[in-house]
C-alpha cells in the first residue's frame, strides 16, 4: 500500500540510517506536528474539531445500536467473500479479539481490577480443548482411562465440542479464581504486575511441560487438534458445500465465534443490570465503601476473574479447534496487552466500546504486518496518544466517562493509591 | 533416586558457590542501579514506571553507539578508558533526558487520573522504546568484545575479574553520590519531602512538577551507568529492558518500594538468587526444573513478595499515615 | 436509659495498638438498644479508630466487641452489613460517578438474596426482589428528604444532600445500629437542625445511633449519653450535663489550667 510506504519514508527522514540522525529528525517532526495541532486548537478551536465530532456522534449512536452490529456481524463475512475474500483472515483473528475484549472489559471495565495477564485465560482453554481434543493427553492416559474411547478411527478421545467448549471455559475460570485468590488484597499497579506475572507463568509452563510427563508438549504446541464437528459436517473441511454455496472452514468458525459473542453479551448485559453489576461498579468505585455497604467483595471479585476466564477459555477453544496446533508461541504477554488495549481504547466498561476498541485496535493491528516492528511503535505512540487526549476511549459507559472525562477532580475522591489495603 | 543425590553432592562445591557469590554481587549492583529509578519514581508519585528497563536498554544501544566508532578490540587501556567513559556520560545524558520526555509527555498529563491511565501510557512508551530500536537500529543481539580482560584469584579455581571490581566500585559510587544528592542538595530534600507527604509537600511551597522531573532524570541517569557496566559483560537485544526491568522492580520491592538503600540491599539480593538459582536449579530439583525456568522463579518471587510482604523484607519503623 | 434489654453493642477492654503507637486502651463501651449514644473528644483521641474496629475495616489488637451478645471483632465488613450494623464515613466516600438510586441500591445489597446466576436468567423470583429493592430505596430517599432525584450523579449533588445520601444508602441495609461518622461536619446550622430531626426520626424507627461528633450544639441536643476519649481512653461518660460539667472533660478539651 502506498499510503504506508510514505508514512515509513516520511517516519525515516532524509538523514541517512544513522540512528541518531533519525531521532534527531523524528523529534523535529514531532516538535512541528505538536505545535501545528495547538496552534490550530488555538485558533480554531470548534471548526477544527467540528468535523470530527459529527463523525464520531455519528459512530456513537451506529455502534450503541446493536441491532446495527448484529446485522453487520452477520453480514460482513458474505460481503467480503463476494469481494475476494482478502480480508476474511483478519475478519476472524479481529473477531476473536471483539469476544476476548467482552471478557476482560468484565474484569477491567466493569470491576475495576487492572489485568495484565488474561491471555493466560486464552491459553488455558486452548490447551484444556486442545488436550482432550487431540490424540495428547490420549496417549498418556487411554491405557487407564480405556473406557472412555470411542473405538473410532483416529487415536484420541474425540468430544464433541458442545461438551468440550464449556469443558474448556471452566477450566480457565477455575484458573481465574487460583489467580484471584492471592491477588484479593492488591490493588492497582501491584495488581497489575502479579496478574502479569502469572500470564507469563502460564506461557512458561505451557512452553517446558513436556517434562517429566509431556503434557503440553513444550515449544511445539498440540497439533493434530480436532476440529468442530457437528454430526458429519466438520467445520474444518476445506471442502464443505451448503447447497450451491462453497462454505470455507473460516466461515464456518466464524459464525461460531459470533455465537459466542452473542451469548457473552447476553450474560454480560444481564449480569451489569443486577445487583452484580451494581456490586462491581460500587467495588471500582471506592471497594472499601463497597464493603461497608454490605457487598462481599472478595467473592464478587472472584466472580469477575471467573466470568471474564470463562469466555477467554472458550475463545481459546474455539481457536484450537480453528488451527489445528497451538503453541506457547501464541500466548505471549503482547496479547494481554493488545486485548488491554482495546478495552481501555474503547471505553472501559462499555461493550460497544470494547467492541468498536477491538475492530479499530485489531484493524490497525492486523492490517499492518509487513511494516514489523514499526507497527508497534506506531501502536505504542498511538497508546500513548490516546490516553493522555482521551483516557475515557471511543465509546464510554456513562459511568466512565463523567469518571475520566474530567481529569483534574480533586483527587481526595479518586482512588485510594495502590498497594495492599491493610484489612 | 541415585541421579538425584549425585546431582546434588558433585554439582555444589564451595567454591563454585563462593564463585557464584561473587557473580551474584557484581549482576545484583547493576540491578541495584535500575531499581533505584523504580524505587525513588514510586516515592514520589506512586507509580510503576514500566518504561524504566526500556531506557535502560536504550543506554545500552548509547553505548553501542559510542564505542562503535572507535575500534576497542585489542586496544590499549589508554584509549578504552577514557572511551568507556565518554559512552558513560553519553549513556547518562540521554537516558536522564529520555526520562525527563518520558515523565513530561506520557506521565504528567495523567496525574489526577485513576490508576490504569499513567500504567497504559508507561506501557505504550515501553512498546515505542522496544520497537524504535528494532525498527531504527536492529533486532539481532549486541555484545562489546571483551575489553578488559584479567582479574584477581581469590582460592582455588575462584577470583573476581577486574570488570566485576569495576561494576562493583561503580555503583557503590553511584549509590553513594545518590544519598549526598538526596539528603544534601534542595532538590532531593524536596524528592523525600513529597514521597513522606506529597499535599504537606506542596503547601510547604515544594515545586512538584521539578522535583518529579528531578527524580526521573536522576534515576534515569543511574539507569544509564548501569548500561555502561552491563555492557561490559552482558549482551543487549531491544528485548532486555522488559526482563532486567521487572527483575530491578522486583529488587525494588524487595528493600520495600520507595526506599533508596532499600532498593541498593535488594539489587544485590536479587542478583544473588539469580546466580546461585541459574548455576544450582537442576541440582536442587533433582533435574525437574531446568534452567529455563528462571524466569518463573523470579515471577513466582516477585508475585509472592507483592502478596504476602508489599512493604518489602525489612521491618520499618514508620508511623502510620493517617 | 434503663437497661430492660441487653446493651445492643458492647466493647470490653478494646485495645488497638499501630507499631509503637496505641490508638485506643482499655475501652469499655456499652451501647444500649435505641439509644443515641455519642462519643466525642479531642482531635486524635481515637475516635475513628474505634469505629473502624466496630465496623470491622480493623481488628483489635486485644478485648472484645460484642453485637447483640454475638463476638464480631474480626469479621469483614460485609458480613456485619449482614448482621445489622452500618456506618457513614467522615468524608463522604460516596460511589461519586453512580446515580443515587445506584447508590442506595448498593446498600441494600446484603438483604438480597437470589443467587447471582438468577440475575442471568432473570427468574420471576429475581425480578421482584430488584422491584422490591428499589421501592424500598426510594422509600429510604423519601425518608432522607431526596425524593425524585433517583438519576442525578451522586457527584452532583450539593454537600448536604450528599451527607444524606450517604445516611440513605446505609439506612438502606436496614440496619440495627448505624455508625455516623461526623455527620454535622461541614453542615450550615439549617442543615444541622435538620440532622437532628433526621437522626431522631432513623431512632423512631428502632435503629440505635452511634455518633461521633465535634459540634458541640448538636452533641448535646441529641444524645441520650456520651462518652468522652482522649488520648485513647475514656476519661468521662453519662448524660450530656454530666459530661459537660466533668472536669477531667473540660481540661482534656481546654487543656490544664483552663
Amino acid at each position: 500500500m502506498n499510503l504506508v510506504d510514505t508514512l515509513v519514508n516520511l517516519l525515516h527522514g532524509p538523514f541517512g540510517d544513522q540512528p541518531f540522525a533519525i531521532l534527531a529528525w523524528q523529534v523535529l517532526l514531532g516538535g512541528a506536528t505538536y505545535f501545528t495541532a495547538r496552534f490550530v486548537r488555538g485558533r480554531f478551536p470548534r471548526q477544527a474539531a467540528a468535523p470530527l465530532l459529527v463523525a464520531g456522534h455519528g459512530v456513537s449512536v451506529t455502534m450503541r445500536n446493536r441491532y446495527v452490529l448484529l446485522g453487520i456481524g452477520l453480514a460482513l463475512p458474505l460481503f467480503e467473500l463476494l469481494t475476494g475474500g482478502y480480508l476474511l483472515t483478519v475478519t476472524y483473528s479481529i473477531e476473536l479479539y471483539v469476544l476476548l475484549a467482552i471478557g476482560l472489559n468484565i474484569v477491567v471495565g466493569f470491576t475495576g481490577l487492572l489485568d495484565l495477564g488474561y491471555v493466560a485465560f486464552f491459553a488455558v482453554g486452548a490447551y484444556v480443548y486442545g488436550l482432550f481434543a487431540s490424540p495428547q493427553l490420549y496417549d498418556i492416559t487411554h491405557r487407564t482411562l480405556y473406557f472412555l474411547v470411542p473405538q473410532t478411527g483416529t487415536p484420541g478421545y474425540h468430544i464433541s465440542m458442545l461438551v468440550l467448549m464449556p469443558v474448556a471455559g471452566c477450566a480457565a475460570a477455575l484458573f481465574g479464581v487460583l489467580i484471584g485468590i492471592p491477588t484479593l488484597r492488591l490493588r492497582g499497579d501491584y495488581l497489575a504486575i502479579v496478574t502479569l506475572g502469572f500470564g507469563e507463568i502460564t506461557r512458561i509452563f505451557a512452553n517446558n511441560l513436556d517434562q517429566p510427563i509431556n503434557i503440553t508438549n513444550g515449544p511445539n504446541g498440540l497439533i493434530n487438534i480436532d476440529p468442530v464437528w457437528i454430526g458429519n459436517y466438520s467445520f474444518g473441511n476445506p471442502n464443505n458445500y451448503i447447497g450451491p454455496f462453497h462454505v470455507p472452514p473460516f466461515l464456518n468458525y466464524y459464525y461460531l465465534v459470533l455465537i459466542l459473542i452473542l451469548l457473552t453479551v447476553f450474560f454480560v448485559t444481564r449480569l451489569e443490570r443486577s445487583r452484580v453489576g451494581r456490586a462491581w461498579a460500587a467495588i471500582r468505585e471506592d471497594e472499601t465503601a463497597a464493603q461497608m455497604a454490605g457487598v462481599n467483595t472478595r467473592n464478587l471479585k472472584l466472580l469477575a476473574y471467573a466470568s471474564g476466564g470463562f469466555f477467554g477459555g472458550m475463545a481459546g477453544a474455539v481457536y484450537a479447534a480453528g488451527q489445528h496446533l497451538i503453541a506457547p508461541d501464541s500466548f505471549q504477554l503482547f496479547v494481554s496487552i493488545l486485548v488491554l488495549c482495546m478495552v481501555v481504547a474503547g471505553g472501559m466498561g462499555s461493550i460497544p466500546g470494547s467492541v468498536l476498541g477491538a475492530v479499530v485496535i485489531g484493524a490497525i493491528y492486523f492490517l499492518t504486518t509487513q511494516l514489523l516492528y514499526l507497527r508497534i511503535l506506531i501502536f505504542g505512540a498511538l497508546l500513548v496518544i490516546l490516553i493522555t487526549l482521551r483516557p475515557q476511549g471511543f465509546l464510554p459507559s456513562t459511568q466512565r466517562a463523567h469518571e475520566l472525562a474530567e481529569v483534574d477532580q480533586d483527587p481526595s475522591l479518586g482512588p485510594p493509591p495502590p498497594g495492599v489495603v491493610t484489612a | 533416586m541415585q541421579n538425584c543425590l549425585n546431582l546434588l553432592t558433585s554439582g555444589l562445591t564451595p567454591e563454585g558457590i563462593l564463585q557464584q557469590l561473587i557473580n551474584g554481587v557484581t549482576l545484583g549492583s547493576i540491578y541495584a542501579l535500575i531499581a533505584l529509578g523504580y524505587s525513588m519514581v514510586y516515592g514520589v508519585l506512586e507509580l510503576i514506571n514500566f518504561a524504566h528497563g526500556d531506557v535502560f536498554m536504550v543506554g545500552t544501544f548509547v553505548v553501542l553507539g559510542v564505542t562503535d566508532r572507535f575500534h576497542l578490540d585489542g586496544a590499549s587501556l589508554t584509549l578504552i578508558v577514557p572511551v568507556l567513559l565518554v559512552a558513560m556520560l553519553a549513556a547518562m545524558v540521554l537516558c536522564a533526558g529520555l526520562g525527563f520526555a518520558i515523565e513530561k509527555v506520557a506521565y504528567r498529563p495523567l496525574r489526577r487520573a485513576p490508576r490504569l491511565a499513567p500504567l497504559i501510557s508507561a506501557i505504550g512508551v515501553s512498546f515505542f522504546l522496544q520497537a524504535w530500536v528494532a525498527t531504527y537500529v536492529s533486532s539481532r543481539d549486541f555484545t562489546l568484545p571483551n575489553l578488559i580482560l584479567g582479574g584477581i584469584p581469590l582460592y582455588g579455581d575462584v577470583s573476581i575479574s577486574y570488570v566485576q571490581i569495576l561494576m562493583l566500585v561503580s555503583s557503590v559510587a553511584m549509590m553513594f553520590l545518590l544519598q549526598l544528592i538526596v539528603r544534601r542538595t534542595l532538590l532531593g530534600r524536596g524528592m523525600r519531602a513529597v514521597a513522606q507527604d506529597r499535599e504537606a509537600a506542596e503547601l510547604m511551597g515544594v515545586n512538584m512538577d521539578r522535583v518529579i522531573s528531578f527524580t526521573f532524570i536522576i534515576g534515569s541517569a543511574l539507569a544509564g551507568v548501569a548500561a555502561l557496566l552491563w555492557m561490559l559483560n552482558y549482551s543487549t537485544n531491544q528485548t532486555i529492558g522488559f526482563i532486567a526491568g521487572l527483575k530491578a522492580f522486583t529488587a525494588a520491592v524487595i528493600g520495600g518500594i520507595g526506599n533508596i538503600p532499600g532498593a541498593m540491599l535488594g539489587g544485590f539480593l536479587l542478583g544473588l538468587a539469580e546466580s546461585l538459582g541459574a548455576a544450582y536449579i537442576s541440582n536442587l530439583s533433582c533435574g525437574v526444573f531446568s534452567s529455563s525456568y528462571q524466569n518463573v522463579f523470579a515471577f513466582a518471587f516477585l508475585i509472592l513478595m507483592l502478596v504476602f510482604r508489599p512493604s518489602g523484607i525489612i521491618r520499618e519503623r514508620v508511623s502510620q499515615r493517617a | 436509659m434503663s437497661a430492660d434489654k441487653p446493651p445492643i453493642l458492647v466493647l470490653s477492654s478494646v485495645r488497638k495498638q499501630f507499631g509503637g503507637l496505641v490508638a485506643v486502651d482499655k475501652l469499655d463501651i456499652s451501647v444500649d438498644e435505641g439509644e443515641i449514644f455519642s462519643l466525642i473528644g479531642p482531635n486524635g483521641a481515637g475516635k475513628t479508630t474505634a469505629f473502624n474496629l466496630i465496623t470491622g475495616l480493623d481488628v483489635p489488637t486485644s478485648g472484645t466487641i460484642r453485637f447483640g451478645g454475638r463476638v464480631i471483632s474480626g469479621l469483614p465488613p460485609h458480613r456485619l452489613a449482614q448482621l445489622g450494623i452500618a456506618r457513614t464515613f467522615q468524608n463522604i466516600r460516596l460511589f461519586s460517578n453512580m446515580t443515587v438510586l445506584d447508590n442506595v441500591l448498593v446498600g441494600r445489597h446484603s438483604r438480597l438474596h437470589t443467587p447471582y446466576w438468577m440475575a442471568v436468567v432473570r427468574t420471576p423470583a429475581e425480578r421482584a426482589e430488584e422491584k422490591d429493592a428499589v421501592a424500598k430505596a426510594r422509600e429510604t430517599l423519601k425518608f432522607v428528604g431526596l425524593q425524585r432525584r433517583d438519576n442525578d450523579l451522586a457527584r452532583n449533588l450539593p454537600y448536604g444532600s450528599q451527607r444524606r445520601l450517604e445516611i440513605a444508602r446505609a439506612l438502606a441495609s436496614e440496619p440495627r445500629l448505624l455508625l455516623l461518622d461526623e455527620p454535622a461536619a461541614g453542615t450550615n446550622p439549617q442543615e444541622k437542625a435538620g440532622l437532628g430531626e433526621l437522626i431522631r426520626a432513623i431512632r423512631a424507627r428502632g435503629v440505635t445511633l452511634f455518633l461521633i461528633e465535634h459540634d458541640m450544639k448538636v452533641v448535646m441536643g441529641i444524645s441520650d449519653r456520651i462518652a468522652v476519649l482522649d488520648h485513647g481512653e475514656k476519661i468521662a461518660e453519662g448524660t450530656p450535663t454530666e459530661v459537660r460539667t466533668n472536669n477531667r472533660v473540660i481540661e482534656a478539651y481546654l487543656g490544664k489550667g483552663a
